[in-house]
């Protein structure tokens, strides 16, 4: 497998939205490798079959509007104005 | 003192209805059992006082007054559930989960919220951000994982059942490693409505209990369909306890995987204690075919990028704006979700994340993702056609006995491999249950699965528990 480089890291850490300090770069690339390594034999069986669960549907539920109790919800928010989440400026 | 640690939810009920002890004094004991217990193997992260446990109790129902512990990645109303992680740490659940709600209708108390790894992510619940949780039969090894607290309390006698979540073994794998039983259902058949995803596709709640009759009772009261989870399956439930007898079922042919019992790296004393109970079987009645499923060896690797790629997925919720920890360091939107995620999950989470997120980017998710599809795809036929050969399949459920603490700090990978026997299961959505097999030299318990096709949990209960009786594995209890 190719070697997996640390600007790679950084990167995926950035879309996955975790910043990551220097320190623990080394430990997290090192752990990637070794799972990255071992996951891809997937590559060495190239057989595909008709999936067994083709015929399964998606069920979902009715779409109506049901009384939800929004009081609930905002007391778990770290932050909350009048019934709006507050966060950092955007910008 | 009435001494009820370690009796079964039968046991208990006959008591309760000779009316030789009242609903009070079995939780009053076994309360007392945890805060004894607890402090040295650290199976639950909070026992409930007794009046909250016994709040909105409902004094009727087939658990009536037996008490029980959820994994602490199940929603109880007014309780905390932190999955064992900084982020959630101070999250009340809103709602109780389905399996809680109907747990709750059929009579049962909760007691308290058992530890697991973070998110249900590892094999040994050394990951919990809380404390590491001990097994009962030797507090120097791990309990396993992520389920370890749950199946540590029901070892301990700390309680009777417990539930946990199963996404590639997590509640096969530590039942083995403690002694008792664990069951995952098929994939469908109990609602995860309120358990907090990991890896949808893979998913399941399942039972803890020291035998198999406790277990398919549990079962029977929390499966059923639930408009609530769309993968929700319409399926009549029977009544798991009630179609046991403790006579083999006859007929029966049990296929053991061979390339899985005599893999590369198999502990020896697992091996025998495997080949042991395969002979009980026999005498049973079982007839025994050896089978052979050659996917296995790239099942754990199609695990490791499906469960990760939908880890990174559903755990992109936790960002810090609706619910959870926030840091406070932060400048700008971006920097709030970057650092409180950064602050807010352990190391193992986020290595998960960055290889989800890494093997479903542009580039690399045909080599890995789509790869794993086809891997999954293959494992399903080919458990599928097996099982068209046989009644049920036998595995290890575990490559060795349970591991000391910190064993494989240096090497991740390794511990990763402990779902090697457990994950193709998750993979291929079928039941399967680890029961008790024996104990190595060292008196550390092993486990064995047994395997089923869809909705086949009432012949691996039945199969499971004719083993059981003609074995004493379930009645020895750790000296704790």
């Amino acid at each position: 497998m190719a070697i997996i480089h640390v600007h790679e890291v950084l990167y995926i850490a950035q879309i996955s939205r975790i910043s990551i300090h220097s320190a623990e770069t080394d430990k997290l690339l090192n752990q990637l490798q070794s799972v990255l390594g071992y996951a891809q034999r997937v590559s060495d069986n190239v057989v595909d079959v008709q999936d067994y669960f083709h015929k399964n549907k998606n069920i979902v539920r009715i779409d109506e509007a049901v009384r939800a109790n929004a009081e609930k919800s905002f007391m778990l928010a770290p932050q909350q104005e009048e019934h709006f989440y507050v966060v950092p400026a955007v910008l | 003192m009435n001494n009820i640690r370690f009796m079964t939810i039968d046991q208990l009920q006959e008591k309760l209805s000779k009316k030789e002890i009242s609903v009070q004094e079995i939780l009053q004991e076994l309360r007392m059992v945890c805060m004894q217990v607890n402090s040295n193997i650290k199976a639950l992260i909070e026992l409930f006082d007794e009046d909250s446990v016994l709040k909105g109790y409902s004094a009727s129902g087939p658990l009536r007054g037996i008490p029980g512990v959820l994994k602490d990645n199940i929603a109880q109303e007014g309780r905390l559930l932190t999955c064992a992680s900084k982020i959630l740490a101070t999250y009340r659940s809103s709602y109780d989960a389905t399996v809680c709600a109907r747990l709750k209708g059929a009579g049962a108390l909760f007691i308290g919220r058992a530890n697991l790894d973070e998110f249900a992510m590892g094999s040994s619940t050394e990951t919990s951000v809380f404390f590491e949780t001990k097994n009962p039969c030797d507090v120097t090894r791990v309990p396993g994982g992520s389920s370890g607290g749950s199946a540590a309390a029901v070892a301990a006698g700390m309680v009777p059942w417990a539930l946990g979540s199963d996404t590639g073994g997590s509640v096969r794998q530590p039942a083995a490693l403690c002694g008792i039983v664990g069951m995952k259902p098929t994939y469908g058949l109990v609602s995860r409505y309120g358990l907090v995803a990991y890896a949808s596709s893979l998913d399941q709640i399942g039972v803890m209990t020291r035998t198999v009759k406790d277990n398919a009772l549990i079962l029977s009261l929390i499966a059923g369909h639930d408009s609530k989870d769309s993968t929700s399956l319409v399926h009549e439930i029977p009544h798991y306890a009630q179609k046991l007898s403790d006579r083999m079922p006859e007929n029966i042919c049990i296929g053991v995987v061979e390339n899985a019992l005599y893999a590369d790296g198999m502990d020896s004393n697992v091996v025998q204690l495997i080949n042991d109970a395969i002979k009980i079987f026999e005498k049973a009645g079982v007839r025994i075919q050896l089978v052979n499923i050659p996917t296995l060896e790239y099942s754990a690797a199609a695990y490791f990028i499906i469960s990760r790629a939908e880890a990174a997925s559903n755990l992109a919720r936790f960002d810090g704006v609706r619910y959870g920890l926030r840091s406070q360091e932060a400048e700008n939107l971006y920097d709030m979700y970057s650092k409180t995620r950064h602050d807010g999950f352990g190391d193992e989470v986020k290595a998960r994340i960055l290889v989800g997120n890494y093997v479903l980017s542009a580039g690399h998710a045909g080599q890995f993702y789509k790869n794993a599809q086809k891997v999954q795809r293959l494992i399903r036929k080919e458990f599928l056609d097996r099982l068209k050969e046989v009644d049920l399949l036998l595995m290890p459920s575990q490559p060795a006995p349970a591991f000391k603490m910190g064993a494989f700090n240096l090497d991740k990978l390794q511990m990763d491999l402990q779902d090697y026997f457990t994950c193709p299961v998750n993979l291929a959505g079928l039941p399967a249950i680890s029961i008790p097999c024996g104990f190595t030299r060292e008196k550390l318990p092993v486990g064995l699965q047994l395997i089923g096709a869809p909705l086949a949990e009432e012949l691996i209960y039945r199969v499971a528990h004719a083993y059981e009786k003609s074995t004493t594995w379930c009645q020895e209890v750790p000296k704790i």
